[in-house]
């Protein structure tokens, strides 16, 4: 995408973002999540994972929300909807993308529609669904 | 453990603010623009988890799942009316929804758990997550 406002169609695609076990650490503390396959690779081999820690759904969800972000310098996330459809792990390279498939220009901003996938390396997808982005212009 | 017959149950709410540092680590853990005023949309889950008067284990007690039956987060719903802001002091009202069982061809037996978490400021509902759960039930 080039500098102008995004429009209907539009693909835009986030910066890549490698799943790393130092950050599901802070992650977990931050939501008090005792789930060790977060933050102990001999937890997530018992659970059948390989040594590689599992990443936090809302890490996910995280990275799919500052795309929508990054695509209107002053928007807001309103809302969002995903369904998580595969484990990502520690080592995935997960890159999310945004298209719009819906612009609304109203009195008081613009709102955006967007569908957004989460995908790894590979091309696998790991999460996807919907987002709302709005701007107010006053 | 709840009995289906209780949903949807209102669990007990709590009073929670978001600190100006947990945001800077939370945006740091996640490779966002490092700010400590600013909560990452991504945070108002992370303040509904550890604020919440029923601790994630907690929830996950109520429906009879530990940890190491391997409960799986499959789907989540955020909802913003307006920006959560560091330093403000929130009402969180948090339910359990649904609890529907399945089978699926790769899970075998299962049970959907469906949350809810609601953060209010002076009775304004501000921000809304609703979340499903897997709750693997191999015996079942």
């Amino acid at each position: 995408m080039t500098g102008r406002e995004p429009d209907i169609g539009d693909v835009f695609e986030g910066r890549p973002y490698t799943v790393n076990a130092p950050a599901m650490k802070v992650v977990a503390a931050l939501l008090r999540d005792p789930n060790p396959i977060h933050f102990d690779p001999d937890a997530a081999a018992s659970a059948g994972r390989g040594a590689r820690l599992v990443g936090q759904g809302p890490v996910t969800a995280a990275l799919a929300y500052q795309a929508v972000l990054d695509m209107v310098p002053g928007g807001r996330l309103r809302a969002s909807r995903l369904q998580y459809t595969a484990n990502a792990v520690e080592g995935d390279v997960l890159t999310p993308r945004v298209m719009v498939v819906r612009k609304e220009v109203h009195e008081s901003g613009t709102t955006w529609h967007l569908e957004v996938e989460v995908r790894d390396g590979g091309g696998r997808t790991k999460a996807r669904g919907t987002a709302e982005l709005i701007r107010c212009d006053h | 453990m709840i009995q289906r017959d209780e949903l949807p149950l209102e669990l007990p709410s709590s009073r929670v603010v978001v600190e100006g540092w947990e945001t800077w680590l939370f945006r740091d853990a996640i490779g966002a623009p490092l700010s400590y005023v600013d909560v990452h949309p991504g945070m108002g889950f992370v303040l509904a988890a550890r604020g919440s008067a029923v601790s994630l284990s907690d929830l996950l007690a109520m429906v009879g799942c530990r940890l190491e039956d391997g409960p799986m987060l499959v789907g989540s719903e955020v909802l913003y009316h307006s920006e959560v802001r560091v330093g403000q002091e929130y009402e969180l009202h948090a339910a359990i929804t649904g609890l529907v069982s399945k089978t699926g061809r790769t899970l075998g037996a299962f049970d959907l758990l469906t949350h809810e978490y609601r953060l209010c400021l002076e009775g304004e509902t501000v921000f809304v997550y609703r979340g499903e759960m897997v709750i693997p039930r191999r015996s079942a």
